[in-house]
């Protein structure tokens, strides 16, 4: 047996040793019904069914909330599992709660639907004090049942890691509302692809002057272009293949729909729904006022939502016609006959027309300009 | 039937503009009749905004018959003129005089493979563009806060609402910053007008087309000017640019802006070209072609000011190397006062106050102190972010390569330009308080889009030239 072989061997030996990692000190398997009995939904009912073990949604959002006081050491990284649900596009959230009572959530959008993927968050990145993990959550929003074949908490060898990297560089987050602002790029690790990238050009343009030589200025100069051109391709390739995943995932939630239910969609708030309800009931040539809660703690975006979808019907700040939509902070005096917003009158003498839906409601005035 | 009338939205401006890009470019052999149409359409569909503009203005009802009768007299006019010039009908069609290097068969066998799949790949490309575009509405929160509500507003009130008494005077309400230009809104608002709906998918067809038309354009413009493999590798590479892909499936104005910057420095190019060659009669119908298109950034967001001054600059630098009488460009300013004077002198009747956003006083705010906070930002966003592939890179290596050869030939124009552009907005960053929005990453990434186009053509230039190794031509000399 030569060097190089032996060399070979003894490389696989230990490229096999460094792939086991570190035991995986916390797994439940949710296909068996007695790991899922540790875990508590919140909002949600689980389920056993020959297609696995669900949660189903009643009431938004929901939860699956692990064991208490699990003590999981900063050394074990990563949290990986496995889901299916019947939609894309949303987020769900991994929260993390420490033994000093701090808590933060890693967010990770779910892929194609009715397919399971597998999804691994390191978990300690956010650690800052580097205490144990107490417990870890689920939260998800927008979907009716999300099936969970198993969680696992684990520290990756080395090997592993290449595969975690790997699977990460790969993962298409879907467009976003800020994407329209800066595209997400992927990441190696904890460097942004691109860099690899330049050190790629690099040796690609220094391989192709090495096999022009002798060195002139037009060959260098050729061979950096030529890299930056090879480079170039890569990067389209990674990138172009995060439309094509976009491609599929709007074909299969979008691509069968009518505009309407394709507007309902997307805007994903609730607010097309409602104001499409809204001009069934308000009379032509009305107007309406509008008032909207806050969404993601900002005001104004789903008030702005209503107003846009609600066109050709206009709003008027002395309209007869209230439209009340996910705003908690407005009530409804059916005594007085008077709605408050912030404790403080905003109309006398309404009376309330119609609930659509548990948070939209329309009341009609006597007070007021317009019709 | 709503395909149709979508079909026609888009018909109408399209022939509108290329009968004006064939009349401005002259009847000799210039652009081939897909790279005037490429044109066309993006002049064709601001001469209907802004028309639609001055009939809000004088309050004519907006419809579509009353929009498209001024079209067809316009069209008519243009074809009256291309016929009293003599431009034969095969001109009107006509191909254009192709590189030596732009056929396929021409090609070595690795090469012609490469171009083949590159092809494959950008066809993709627009058929994605496209499906998403007719499947996705409008989505993003600024895209109808900014730009559609205003439109949906305008559509059914069939006017500009400027009625002092009014409750939404000039879509106050829907319209959420009013001093933004009109132009996508109004290309909103002209769909919505033929097809009868504000529907929210058709709406805003237009970025998806505008990325199309600038795919193509860059693929035939340096087909003429460079080769055919650095033609299809650009516009693979403009094609793959992601923050633009989005831009195409969205309702914003950056991608339109880039479009009309684009089409402004093919024009001034091509203007350099006809005067350099002595054709002074073409170089005319050139510069009122790049006027056009910066009075078209102008109108379509306040950024594209830069560009106006951008191009006007290295115009007017061009002029005073080459000594040429500034008389001769003057044309150029047209069709930018044109834009600009009624718009902004529309806005001050209104009492709406003219500023980049929260600039104020730049000496003012200068003077509180430079953020050079900002910078580090940036490079990291050119440098690595996955939003405009590797151009930055690319075009900085060619700079370094080919300095010389860049400054000794009219490249230098182009760059001057181009450079302008982006020290104007690093200004603006550094010295107002819009730096906040460098450190938020909401709009800096939006500003670089507006560039990128621009800057693809010109490194496909020098790329070109380098790679040809020529020498530069004596027509070209800086002199």
């Amino acid at each position: 047996m030569n060097s190089r072989v032996t060399t070979l061997i003894a490389l696989c030996l230990l490229l096999l040793s460094c792939g086991t990692g570190r035991a995986e000190e916390y797994v439940w398997s949710f296909d068996r019904g007695a790991d899922a009995l540790h875990w508590k939904a919140l909002n949600a009912s689980p389920e056993v069914t020959a297609a696995g073990f669900s949660l189903v949604r009643r009431d938004e959002p929901f939860w699956f909330v692990s064991p208490q006081n699990l003590n999981i050491s900063p050394g074990l990284s990563y949290a990986e599992f496995r889901l299916k649900a019947p939609e894309t596009y949303l987020r769900g959230y991994l929260i993390v709660k420490t033994r000093d009572a701090r808590s933060w959530d890693e967010e990770f959008t779910l892929g194609l639907p009715d397919t399971y993927h597998v999804y691994r968050i390191n978990i300690q990145k956010d650690n800052k004090t580097g205490s144990p993990i107490d417990a870890i959550a689920f939260s998800f929003g927008g979907v009716d049942r999300v099936y969970i074949d198993y969680v696992k908490i684990y520290e990756p060898s080395p090997v592993q890691l290449i595969a975690v990297y790997w699977g990460e560089f790969w993962s298409v987050p879907f467009a976003s509302p800020s994407t329209v602002n800066f595209i997400e790029t992927p990441l190696i690790g904890d460097y942004p692809f691109v860099a690899p990238l330049y050190v790629l050009l690099l040796v690609v343009a220094l391989c192709m002057v090495a096999l022009h030589r002798p060195v002139a200025r037009q060959s260098v100069v050729k061979s950096l272009i030529l890299a930056c051109v090879v480079a170039g391709l890569l990067f389209a390739f990674r990138m172009d293949y995060g439309w094509y995943m976009q491609w599929r995932a709007d074909g299969s939630s979008l691509g069968q729909r009518s505009v309407d239910e394709r507007i309902s969609r997307v805007d994903g708030t609730g607010a097309y729904d409602f104001a499409q309800s809204l001009k069934r009931i308000v009379p032509p040539g009305a107007t309406v006022r509008i008032y909207a809660g806050t969404l993601q703690g900002k005001a104004g975006i789903l008030e702005g939502k209503v107003r846009y979808y609600l066109l050709p019907v206009k709003v008027s700040e002395t309209a007869r016609y209230i439209a009340v939509f996910k705003d908690p902070a407005v009530s409804y005096d059916p005594a007085k006959k008077s709605l408050s917003r912030n404790h403080e009158i905003v109309a006398r003498d309404i009376e309330l027309v119609t609930s659509l839906g548990k948070e939209g409601f329309l009341y009609r005035s006597s007070e007021g300009g317009h019709p | 039937m709503t395909i149709m009338m979508l079909a026609y939205a888009l018909a109408v401006p399209a022939t509108t503009g290329f009968l004006f890009v064939t009349w401005c470019t002259g009847s000799e052999a210039g652009p081939g009749a897909l790279e005037r149409l490429v044109l066309g359409f993006g002049i064709g569909t601001g001469m209907i905004t802004f028309e639609t503009f001055l009939l809000g203005l004088v309050r004519i009802p907006l419809s579509s018959s009353v929009i498209a009768s001024l079209q067809i007299a316009t069209a008519i006019l243009l074809g009256y003129l291309l016929y009293r010039s003599g431009t034969p009908w095969r001109r009107l069609f006509g191909p254009a005089a192709a590189g030596s290097d732009s056929s396929i068969a021409s090609a070595k066998h690795l090469e012609r493979i490469v171009i083949l799949v590159l092809t494959a790949w950008v066809i993709a490309k627009v058929l994605f563009v496209l499906y998403e575009g007719f499947t996705l509405p409008e989505h993003t929160s600024d895209s109808w806060e900014q730009w559609s509500s205003g439109a949906k507003f305008f559509f059914y009130e069939k006017g500009l609402a400027l009625d002092s008494g009014n409750e939404h005077f000039f879509g106050a309400g829907y319209l959420k910053v009013p001093r933004y230009p009109l132009n996508v809104p109004l290309m909103q608002v002209w769909v919505s007008l033929c097809i009868g709906e504000a529907n929210e998918v058709y709406m805003k067809i237009w970025n998806s087309l505008f990325f199309i038309c600038m795919i193509g354009l860059l693929f035939l413009t340096l087909r003429k000017k460079t080769s055919l493999m650095i033609a299809i590798l650009a516009s693979f590479f403009l094609s793959t640019v992601p923050l633009l892909t989005y831009h195409a499936l969205v309702a914003y104005a950056d991608l339109p802006l880039s479009f009309y910057a684009l089409c402004a420095m093919v024009s001034f190019w091509d203007t350099i070209d006809a005067l350099g060659s002595g054709r002074v009669g073409r170089a005319r119908g050139l510069l009122v072609l790049m006027g056009t298109f910066a009075a078209l950034c102008v109108w379509t967001k306040m950024e594209g000011l830069f560009f106006a001054a951008a191009f006007s600059a290295s115009l007017g630098l061009y002029c005073l190397v080459k000594k040429i009488p500034v008389k001769q460009a003057m044309v150029f300013f047209a069709p930018p006062a044109l834009v600009t004077v009624p718009w902004y002198v529309f806005l001050h009747s209104i009492n709406v106050p003219v500023s980049y956003g929260e600039v104020g006083q730049l000496g003012t705010t200068i003077a509180k102190g430079i953020h050079f906070q900002v910078l580090p930002v940036i490079a990291e966003q050119v440098l690595f972010s996955a939003n405009f592939n590797l151009i930055f890179l690319f075009l900085t290596l060619l700079v370094i390569a080919g300095y010389r050869r860049i400054v000794a030939s009219n490249l230098v124009y182009l760059y001057a330009a181009l450079l302008s552009v982006m020290a104007m907005f690093l200004v603006l960053y550094l010295g107002s308080e819009t730096y906040r929005w460098v450190l938020n990453l909401t709009a800096v990434n939006r500003n670089i889009l507006t560039f990128i186009p621009m800057s693809y053509y010109v490194a496909a230039l020098t790329a070109g030239r380098i790679l040809a190794g020529e020498a530069p031509p004596t027509a070209d000399l800086g002199k």
